[in-house]
């Protein structure tokens, strides 16, 4: 055991306390992706309504054409005010997730103030970039979605990152995975001439985002969608001032008779 | 000059005299389980800080030199967020965390005769998973710690940490609410801080004045500020940390009425 630190060291930052321990991010070595059939997650959603940012994921997991898993929650809490929707690979995003979470709360505790929303944004464009090197080599890509409601200015913000790390802000929402691109053009259309995602209530967005999961599942194979008959239920979180909220089996069944199969 | 035995030892003797003293005026910390988990109390200037969270069900609230109390505290919370990020959560326990890693180093830094040492004392407090009792352990300068099921108390002399506990012992808050952990905690205080720093000559300090007592108090209210926090396990999510508004500290305004403070 090393003397006792100066209490200066890290200033807070949990990823350098991390590498002083001798923890790795990223994936070592040369890597072949060709040997290895990657697991991948697929539709992850975020827009902004009424209340806040409302995230939506479905539950599959693939590797080529095999469904690894089917109850994979790809929208992570990571404090009260801010999640992350996960695509591309699993193993990257969870550990990615999870240093996130821990980098907050880190920086909460030992600097006695919350980080700053820019700061959170900044340390998660950080670990992608770390992670380029494994990305480029075809292994262990991640996009994600950081969505968060911001406290000062009162508002749901959505934000999307390329493999690269760069930092994208959205208006009105982000979609990620191989099933988005199914959607993107119809929450275009939906925003633009049938009823402006921002004035939205609670029940309205969870009923399109289900719908835009089904949408997506049904073009693209690696999405698992809606299946209730199964209990495979997607993930839908409501971030909004009070905190986040999982919107429950329950509602999610009601809505979707309603919104999705009674329409 | 320290190869011999004695001398050494006279220098240890030294040591632990120069920081006794340094602690002596410090104000005491005290821990009480409540209904909902366990509270952390002590009193402080304005502008300062004492009680700190360190983990998810984990807190401590120091005494001594700030910047002593800084390296202890960034050395518990760093431990427990390396040690919870790579195993996890429920494998952060102040048990090891003290029996393993912080005890050991400050020991060590006692040791170095040659070096300053830490004047600070810590009392930690840990909410276990499975909804048992609160534990606390209070880590003296030395490296020595001592663990309790019932509640905790640090202090600045051996003898107000004595007396501390005796009262706790015999006078148990009426009831299990934050309210009455409040005030039996803030009673507490009271009477340590009045044998520290009133009365340090005595080895076995009698109990002091109801009068004295609620002087204290209200010097106390009138110069510093009460700081509290609670673990409280009906929080939702991981951490179980949150500071006591000052509206609920306001429940300690009818706990001394004036005119108890005035004497005959």
């Amino acid at each position: 055991m090393d003397t006792m630190p100066p209490a200066t060291d890290f200033q807070g930052d949990f990823l350098s306390l991390l590498s002083s321990r001798g923890h790795r991010l990223s994936f070592g070595g040369q890597l072949d992706s060709s040997r290895l059939a990657q697991t991948e997650a697929t539709t992850v959603l975020a827009m902004r309504y009424k209340d806040g940012v409302l995230v939506a994921g479905d539950r599959q997991a693939t590797a080529g054409t095999t469904i690894m898993y089917n109850r994979a929650d790809k929208v992570i809490d990571i404090d009260d005010h801010s999640t992350l929707a996960i695509s591309g690979s699993p193993a990257m995003a969870f550990e990615m997730a999870r240093v996130l979470e821990y980098s907050f709360r880190y920086y909460k505790r030992s600097q006695l103030q919350e980080l700053s929303l820019e700061g959170k944004l900044r340390t998660l464009s950080r670990l992608i970039k770390e992670n380029v090197g494994a990305a480029l080599q075809g292994i262990g890509a991640v996009m994600p979605i950081f969505a968060a409601y911001d406290t000062i200015t009162d508002e749901g913000r959505i934000y999307f990152y390329d493999v690269l790390g760069a930092q994208f802000e959205m208006t009105e929402f982000a979609v990620a995975g191989s099933g988005s691109v199914w959607i993107r053009g119809t929450l275009y259309y939906e925003n633009r001439w049938t009823k402006k995602l921002v004035e939205m209530n609670r029940r309205e967005a969870v009923g399109l985002a289900l719908r835009m999961l089904e949408s997506a599942a049904y073009y693209d194979a690696a999405t698992g969608g809606v299946k209730e008959q199964q209990e495979m239920l997607p993930t839908i979180k409501c971030v909004t001032a009070d905190g986040i909220e999982t919107v429950d089996s329950e509602t999610l069944r009601e809505i979707y008779a309603e919104v999705v199969e009674g329409a | 000059m320290y190869d011999e035995p004695h001398r050494w030892l006279q220098a240890v003797e030294n040591r632990t005299q120069y920081i006794e003293r340094r602690l002596r005026a410090a104000s005491p910390a005290i821990g009480l389980p409540y209904e909902n988990g366990a509270l952390l109390f002590t009193v402080c200037p304005h502008g300062q800080r004492k009680v700190y969270e360190v983990y998810d069900r984990l807190a401590l609230a120091a005494l001594g030199h700030p910047a002593d109390v800084e390296r202890l505290r960034m050395m518990a919370i760093n431990l427990a967020h390396t040690e919870g990020f790579t195993r996890s959560a429920d494998d952060v326990t102040l048990q090891r965390l003290l029996n393993f890693a912080i005890a050991p180093q400050v020991k060590a830094s006692f040791d170095e005769v040659f070096r300053s040492p830490i004047i600070a004392k810590m009392l930690m407090v840990e909410l276990t998973p499975n909804g048992a009792e609160p534990q606390f352990f209070t880590l003296n300068f030395d490296g020595n710690f001592t663990h309790r099921k019932r509640y905790g108390v640090a202090g600045g002399t051996s003898a107000s940490e004595e007396l501390m506990l005796k009262v706790l012992d015999d006078e148990s808050p009426e009831s299990t609410s934050l309210e009455d952990a409040l005030k039996a905690a803030a009673r507490t205080w009271c009477i340590g801080y009045y044998v520290a720093t009133k009365e340090p000559e005595y080895d076995e300090p009698p109990m002091p004045k109801d009068a004295d007592i609620a002087e204290m108090f209200r010097e106390a209210r009138e110069d510093l500020r009460f700081e509290a926090a609670v673990l409280d396990r009906t929080r939702s999510g991981r951490a179980k940390y949150r500071e006591l508004t000052t509206e609920e500290l306001s429940a300690l305004d009818d706990l001394f009425p004036d005119n108890a403070a005035h004497r005959d």
